[in-house]
This record gives structure tokens, sequence and C-alpha cells, in this order.
């Protein structure tokens, strides 16, 4: 899982960072990972840079003199770009993320961070050629709903920016939260959207003093938890693994523990009726 | 973040050292593949004329020491290659878990499934001694 084999040419990164001595650290982690680097040290002048070349991906800073990076990232949504867009910010005020979301930036990582989580960013975005638009409804910081398409990259992209907007939580909350939304959109999206582009799902995170509370709707038919032999839920008390004999013989591939996990991750986990919809709540105190 | 392996071989065991987390998508199928591509080495160097200190094992020590997070997938992926390698007479032991994964494995019950170990060491001592019983 490297940045691109040796006989391929490197992946072109530019990066848009206003501090000297940040922008020549990045410039000298990605350099070294085998990355074409360039820089540009405003927004402006960033846009300038991706107007005369191509990138496949742009690492932007948010606040920046002359133009910032949302600032980028609206001109570049603007001119109908499907440029890849890792945000680097310490800002995790909520209107920034979800502008960034409405934006279509591709990533969001929270500074500071290790040249680790900085290359694995990287790399995940380049391994989505083309990036599955995010549609926002509701961007109020206590009140965002999102329409996306059922494609499995969006899968960490829309977590990256919620679990942004739970900065302030503690770190258990959050991982929670994190995880069991990872586990419950991936159903929706497999299971419900059969992976189809064109298929969306509904997600909705409500936030209030006392509890977060998120719900995901997918377009599928639904199910009934005794048909879901394929699933961990359904194991019997000593057998862990039953269901994985029943997903070889329907051809699936290996998993089915998301329900089982996110019940110890929640408060609540409630379906409706035809069971394509469901909420999960966690309580803050 | 994406997974990295490392591999290397300590007393006739396999250790795979995993960096990163073990999640649905390429970081599954990336394990997958890579023990797979082990078991295949192991099948055809075991003709006579290999070098038998040389063949690589199919009993693997997963070393998850620097492993974030493991999803329902990642899980899969690890009964998948436990499955894998006793079918070719090895097995799979776990070894430095941090406690989100090893939350994960009790709340679905693979904690009864998977042997874990506190260190490698003691994963690879665990192989030997079974073998020297079985003698």
């Amino acid at each position: 899982m490297s940045s691109a084999p040796a006989s391929q040419a490197p992946s072109r990164v530019l990066i848009v960072e206003d501090e000297p001595s940040m922008r020549t650290l990045l410039h000298k982690i990605l350099a070294g990972a085998g990355f074409a680097v360039d820089e540009a040290s405003d927004g402006m002048e960033g846009l300038e840079r991706l107007t005369r070349h191509d990138f496949d991906v742009v690492l932007l800073d948010v606040w920046m003199p002359r133009m910032n990076g949302l600032e980028v990232l609206s001109e570049l949504h603007r001119r109908g770009s499907n440029q890849r867009v890792i945000l680097m910010t310490a800002d995790h005020a909520p209107e920034t993320l979800l502008r960034a979301v409405r934006e279509q930036a591709s990533l969001y990582i929270s500074k500071p961070f290790s040249s680790e989580e900085l290359l694995g960013t990287v790399r995940k975005v380049l391994a989505c050629p083309v990036q599955p638009a995010i549609e926002v409804l509701s961007a109020k910081p206590d009140w965002v709903q999102l329409l996306v398409p059922c494609q499995p990259e969006v899968v960490d992209r829309i977590q990256s920016f919620l679990m942004g907007l739970d900065a302030d939580l503690p770190l258990q909350i959050r991982e929670s939260l994190g995880h069991a939304f990872h586990e419950l959109l991936l159903n929706a999206i497999e299971w419900g959207g059969k992976f189809d582009p064109n298929l969306k799902v509904h997600v909705a995170c409500l936030r209030t003093k006392r509890m977060i509370l998120y719900r995901i709707a997918d377009p599928g038919a639904g199910f009934r938890f005794d048909s879901l032999k394929h699933a961990a839920i359904n194991n019997p008390e000593e057998g862990s693994i039953e269901h994985l004999k029943v997903r070889e013989e329907k051809g699936l591939r290996p998993g089915g523990f998301g329900i089982l996990m996110t019940r110890f991750m929640v408060d609540e986990l409630l379906y409706n009726e035809k069971q394509n919809e469901v909420i999960f709540i966690k309580y803050l105190d | 973040m994406a997974l990295t392996l490392q591999v290397h071989s300590q007393r006739q065991v396999t250790v795979l050292v995993c960096k990163g987390t073990i999640v649905f998508g390429l970081e599954s199928d990336c394990l997958r593949a890579k023990v797979k591509e082990l078991l295949c080495q192991k099948n055809s160097s075991d003709s006579p004329v290999a070098d038998p200190a040389a063949a690589p094992c199919a009993s693997f020590v997963l070393d998850l020491s620097q492993v974030q997070y493991i999803d329902s997938g990642g899980l899969g992926a690890l009964v998948a290659v436990l499955t894998s390698a006793r079918a070719a007479g090895g097995d799979l032991r776990l070894t430095g878990m941090n406690e989100r994964v090893s939350r994960v494995l009790k709340t679905t019950r693979l904690d009864r499934v998977f042997r874990t170990h506190s260190s490698v060491e003691l994963a690879v001592n665990a192989f030997h001694a079974r073998a020297t019983v079985q003698k």
C-alpha cells in the first residue's frame, strides 16, 4: 500500500499553507514517501497553481491571508472542479467543517497530525479516483442532514467531518459514536443501497445538550432480524462465528459483526418497522 | 488510516506486524492477500529441494500493538486468516491488542475463538510448546 508503484509516475500533491515551517515539513514528508510535491503560500497562489497545473490531491490549510481555504474550496466548487482536497485545520468550529462538506472537501485532517496520519489520509483519498458528491440538506451544527450516494468511499469521508463536530466530547464517546456510525452507514450503503452510486442514503445528526442522535435511512426494502442468518447478532451463545458459514455459502465477504458491535457502543438502537431506517443515541449525562 | 504490514519469521513462526486500522475495503483485502501469498509460498517450498529453514510457515502471529481499530469487515478478515491458517495445518495467534480492540473482540465473543497473548515472544513460544506436546 505505497504511494505508487515504481513504474508509475508519482502522484502530484499541492500544499497550500501559509506557515513556512509547516509547508517545509509537509513537503519533506510527502517527497520522502515518493510524491511529487509543489507548494503555494496562500489560497490565491494555490488557486493560480490549480488553474495552470493538474494535481492529484491538494492539502489545503483553512486560515490563510488573501484567500482562505474555504474560499478556495468554494471557487473550485463553483468551477465544477472534481479536485480532491484534504482540509487541514485546528479549527473544529462546526461552521468550518460543515462548509467544507458543502463545498465537497474530500477529507478533513485535524492539526496537529503525525506523518503516518498524513500519508494514510493522502493515500486514502488517492485510492478513490472519483469523488462521490455529498448533498448537504441542513448544515446547522445541532441539525446536520446529508444525502449521500451508496459508495463505500463516502463512509470515511462523512465520518471524518461528523466526528470533527464532536471534538469537544470525551474520547470514548467520540470513538463509540464514530464506530457505530461507520458500521451502520456501511450496512446501509452495502445492503440497502447495494453499492449503487445512483441510490442515496439519508444521514441526520441531531445534537442536544444531553444527547447525540443519528438517523440513517437507506433506499432498500429493509430486512427482518430473524432472517439475518449471515449476521453475528443471530449466532447462538456458544457459536461466535456460526454466521460466517452462511456468509461463505452465500458468497458474501467475511464480516457480519456490525450490528452486534453497535449494540454495545450506543445507548439506544432503534429500527423502524421495515428496518431500512435506524436511529442510534448516545446520552451525554 | 491505511494498513501496512511487515513480515518476519521468528523460530519458524510467521509474524505479521500490522500498523494502522483493519477495516472493510483495502485494509482487510490487503491482510487476507498477504496471508494467502505467504501460504502459497509455503506450498511451493514444500518440495524436497527447498531449504526447510527458509520455508514460510502456516503458523502465524498477528502483532496488533500498532492497530488502532478493527471494524466488522476487519474482524471477518481475521477469522478468514485463522481459517486459512488452520486449513494449511497451522494456526493464528493474536498479540498486542489495545483496549479498544480487546473490547471489540469481547463484545463479538471472538475472544473465545482467537488465542491471544501479551507479547509476540509468548505467542511464538506457545506454538513451540504445542509442537512439543504433539511430538
